[in-house]
């Protein structure tokens, strides 16, 4: 049995979002195979595990859950990945061989977890650190994207301090952009924080919305007469395939935060166990072959461009007259891993998952082929701590 | 004494350097297994009985009547002259001895027996014995070959019971690891690089890892499964040898496939197996292993395993390049300076899906199919099976092309058999531009050597290659005849490599092949 550590939550405005998405996720995987130890990170940065936190209703009262789970931290010891408690005897509770992160947002899903279990060497399913920071910052994104040709929707960027100091200049690269346009934190995700601008008196509030989000800014234009298509990519460097396409079809300018996870009702989690695949869409997106095959190839370009790996999920905009495909942006670990769309294409939850965690391993035993370190000490011979006692010269 | 002591010192060192050439041989004999260590020593009779340490036993007899004084010296002058010969003979081997755990077992229990004469003779030590003293102590080096085979048979508790021990570990692993498939790969020839390459073909998608270089006993499995393979592995590809009956079921106790791949079917270990039929039964025996939910891959060109009567109803799928009636085939073979492309059609499938493989051959394209064949069986896309066949690399100086300076080397050096060296043949014949084969000839093929050679230049001469360049006048007479006998013309005859290579580049065209084939020195590296 392979022991699969599925790490969700953090601080981050789409911590609910993650925790919908694990709790569906460890519902799926292969169970003759792995053994899910599920690893949540509260709000406020703490690692608690336990079989509890596989079910959703455990997160409705977090003083149980503190109560119950426990309290660790994830480290290399022996050859092992080590889940040991922090509290009393300080006991390992379990190990773990390999990583699902299925986490969203600032903190965790922008190569920082990422970042973790590269330095402690263990395997991990999902974009590498790189490829993770850049598709978090919606500028960064779209400059390497548009030097690889990739076609986005135009934009300006500023940071926060810029626009307190620099307003009028701001304003007037908006305008030249041309209303309506969108306002957007540029490091968040899930909609969180994004208002759509018909005028100059409107941004400056939706703006304001945006500031208080995120210190860099990034403002794009409307694209009238557009549909909205996203393509999830499945791989990594070497191979990758695109899934179905799905048309989100929305009631208001654009998808908001409710309509993507919440399915509509004020707050409460109604169909918590959907999550993502509760938006109103239609699977395939009726937009013909040709189109379709276009948006595929596109998806897997971008897949690429941006160093990603895992699974992740590429929106578009696409203008069904005139069959302008704008890139808005790819989200490198994207809510409900996108089964819906796969399952769609062939392939069930479960076989993702599995072809995920292989991927994963893959990827590290690739990696581990090439030198990274030398076996010799360079140290050994360095003269300074000779004869000093342990003092460097 | 002392100056006894001091003349023990070079016998000393020969009794050290025979032990381990013993040890070598019981190693690459299996460590006696079928009493090929016994065999072994029948078969070299001179090295290990009629050799240089006789001479010492003519000194025992002198010893008898000479002072024992003069003796001592008369003893260290021989030993050191004996030990002086065996040094300046020693030659590299070509695959040395490994300090494996066995061996240092084995190296504990021998001196243990060393000791024994030892310890009684200097606990009793008497001067006036001193040659009786001497003939023991060559005794025991003229004879250490015969004392390393007591050694390992008192050591065979010992070892049945460390075997059990691996084999138990092994056993709980691949229980433990329950999701975890095998793939068996069999046949008289050709196991090593089918297996190599069906795991890199499978390494597209998957964690596929296959038995280490040739291991293919069951000591080589359950050596794989301790010490390489982790539990990310989902397939194990197993090389499986079958040298008598039975030794499959050996394997298949340890790893039971549920996959199984017969390369080819031919005479190797004939002597072992008693007959044809035999043989044929064996390699079947892996198949007829199968589970109900297997799959056996088999190959259609390959008319012996086309027509055995296989005893179970597994599931059977085939592959082949003649055979039309096959569930993958390769067509449009073509060769160029980037290999081989092929195109495979499916049964009942309509499409023909390109490929293209920097490996040459026709046993390599067989070996490919197999992967893709499984490969698509285990549910990796066609286009991922593409790029799987892509990455394969080719084993060093096996059918490898390289380039160097404008002319394509296809290095074949390590090939020494007929059959090896006519599909190399039959590879260059079919590379698109001017041909030449660079060839000392076969060697170490016993009575069958000259006959081999010449039909080898009657081949050349079938096969038009453009140019033939033979190295070494006298060795390859045999060639040159074949050749000649096919009114072949082209013929330059050099006496050594770098000759050849400066004759070469002056013959080189736009496209150039080079075929080296057959034991040359690495020069070209």
């Amino acid at each position: 049995m392979i022991k699969l550590g599925v790490i969700f939550g953090g601080e981050t405005v789409e911590h609910e979002v993650s925790i919908i998405s694990a709790v569906q996720a460890m519902e799926n995987v292969d169970e003759d195979k792995y053994e899910v130890v599920p690893i949540y990170i509260t709000k406020d940065r703490v690692w608690y595990t336990g079989n509890m936190l596989k079910d959703i209703s455990i997160y409705k009262d977090m003083s149980l859950l503190k109560r119950y789970a426990k309290e660790v931290v994830l480290y290399k010891k022996n050859g092992e990945f080590v889940l040991q408690s922090t509290k009393g005897f300080k006991k390992i509770v379990n190990t773990i061989d390999v990583v699902l992160p299925v986490v969203h947002g600032q903190n965790v899903e922008d190569g920082t977890l990422a970042g973790y279990f590269e330095s402690i060497g263990i395997p991990y399913a999902g974009p590498s650190v790189l490829g993770a920071s850049i598709g978090q910052d919606k500028v960064t994104m779209k400059e390497v994207m548009s030097v690889n040709g990739i076609p986005t929707i135009p934009y300006t960027w500023f940071y926060d301090i810029e626009y307190n100091t620099n307003k009028d200049s701001i304003l007037k690269d908006i305008k030249k952009l041309g209303y309506p346009v969108i306002v957007k934190p540029a490091r968040l995700g899930s909609s969180i924080g994004v208002t759509v601008s018909k005028n100059e008196k409107d941004v400056e509030e939706a703006i304001a919305t945006a500031i208080s989000y995120d210190n860099k800014i990034i403002v794009e234009k409307v694209i009238l007469d557009s549909m909205e298509i996203n393509c999830s990519v499945l791989g990594n460097y070497e191979y990758t395939e695109a899934s179905a396409i799905e048309q989100v079809s929305s009631k208001t300018d654009f998808l908001t935060y409710q309509e993507k996870y919440l399915g509509g009702g004020k707050g409460k989690l109604k169909t918590p166990s959907k999550g993502m695949a509760s938006a109103s869409r239609i699977i395939p997106a009726p937009i013909g072959d040709k189109l379709t095959k276009e948006v595929q190839e596109l998806s897997k370009k971008v897949f690429k461009v941006l160093n990603l790996s895992g699974v992740c999920r590429v929106d578009f905009l696409l203008n069904p007259k005139t069959k302008d495909i704008y890139v808005i942006e790819p989200n490198t670990i994207p809510g409900s891993l996108s089964f819906y769309l796969w399952t769609e294409t062939g392939k069930d939850y479960k076989t993702l998952l599995d072809e995920m965690v292989t991927l994963a391993i893959r990827n590290k035993k690739v990696m581990d082929k090439k030198t990274h370190s030398f076996e010799s000490n360079i140290l050994s011979n360095f003269d300074g701590v000779k004869g000093c006692k342990g003092k460097l010269k | 004494m002392n100056s006894f002591i001091v003349s023990l010192i070079p016998l000393l060192i020969l009794l050290i350097i025979k032990i381990k050439k013993a040890f070598h041989m019981l190693q690459q004999n299996w460590y006696n297994k079928s009493n090929r260590y016994l065999k072994w020593i029948n078969k070299n009779k001179n090295e290990v009985f009629f050799n240089y340490d006789l001479v010492f036993f003519l000194l025992v007899i002198l010893g008898m009547s000479i002072d024992m004084n003069i003796m001592v010296y008369l003893y260290c002058i021989a030993f050191s002259i004996v030990l002086y010969i065996y040094l300046s003979k020693k030659k590299k081997a070509k695959k040395p001895l490994v300090f494996t755990a066995r061996v240092k077992r084995l190296s504990i229990t021998l001196l243990i027996l060393y000791s024994i004469p030892c310890f009684l003779i200097f606990k009793n030590f008497n001067l006036d014995n001193l040659n009786l003293y001497y003939f023991i102590f060559i005794l025991l080096v003229y004879l250490s070959f015969v004392i390393v085979y007591i050694t390992n048979i008192i050591n065979k508790p010992v070892e049945r019971m460390v075997f059990l021990h691996f084999k138990n570990m092994a056993l709980k692993k691949v229980k433990e690891m329950s999701s975890m498939e095998i793939i068996g790969v069999t046949g008289s020839y050709g196991k090593t690089s089918s297996k190599n390459i069906i795991s890199s073909i499978l390494n597209v998608k998957y964690n596929a890892f296959p038995t280490p270089e040739n291991y293919n006993t069951p000591y080589g499995i359950i050596n794989t499964l301790n010490n390489y393979i982790d539990k990310f592995n989902d397939y194990f590809v197993v090389e499986i040898s079958a040298t008598k009956v039975g030794d499959i079921k050996d394997c298949t106790e340890i790893v039971r496939p549920k996959y199984a791949v017969i390369t080819k079917i031919g005479e190797a270990h004939l002597e072992s197996f008693g007959s044809k039929k035999a043989i044929e039964d064996t390699k079947f025996e892996i198949i007829e292993a199968l589970p109900s939910d297997g799959l056996g891959i088999l190959n259609g060109d390959d008319p012996i395993q086309m027509n055995h009567k296989i005893l179970n109803n597994v599931k059977i799928m085939t592959i082949g390049i003649d055979n039309e009636n096959v569930d993958a085939r390769a067509v449009n073979i073509k060769l160029s300076s980037n290999g081989t492309s092929f195109d495979v059609i499916f049964k009942n499938d309509k499409t023909k899906y390109h490929f293209e493989s920097y490996l040459l051959g026709k046993n390599n394209i067989y070996n490919l199919l197999t992967g893709i064949l499984l490969g698509k069986y285990l549910g990796i896309s066609i286009d991922q099976l593409k790029l799987g066949v892509k990455n394969v690399m080719p084993v060093p100086h096996r059918l490898e092309m390289k380039k160097h300076g404008n002319l394509y080397i296809i290095d074949d050096a390590y090939n020494s058999n007929p059959e090896g060296s006519l599909m190399a043949l039959e590879v260059l014949s079919m590379m698109p531009g001017k041909t030449i084969i660079v060839t000392p000839g076969m060697v170490d093929l016993g009575p069958l050597e000259y006959q081999a050679n010449y039909e080898f230049g009657k081949n050349i001469a079938k096969n038009k290659i453009d140019e033939v360049i033979l190295v070494g006048e006298k060795q390859t007479l045999p060639i040159k005849k074949g050749l000649e006998d096919s009114k072949y013309k082209k013929v330059h005859v050099v006496e050594d490599i770098k000759d050849a290579f400066n004759l070469m580049s002056s013959m080189r065209d736009k496209e150039t092949y080079v075929l080296l084939e057959n034991d040359l020195p690495d020069v070209f590296n």
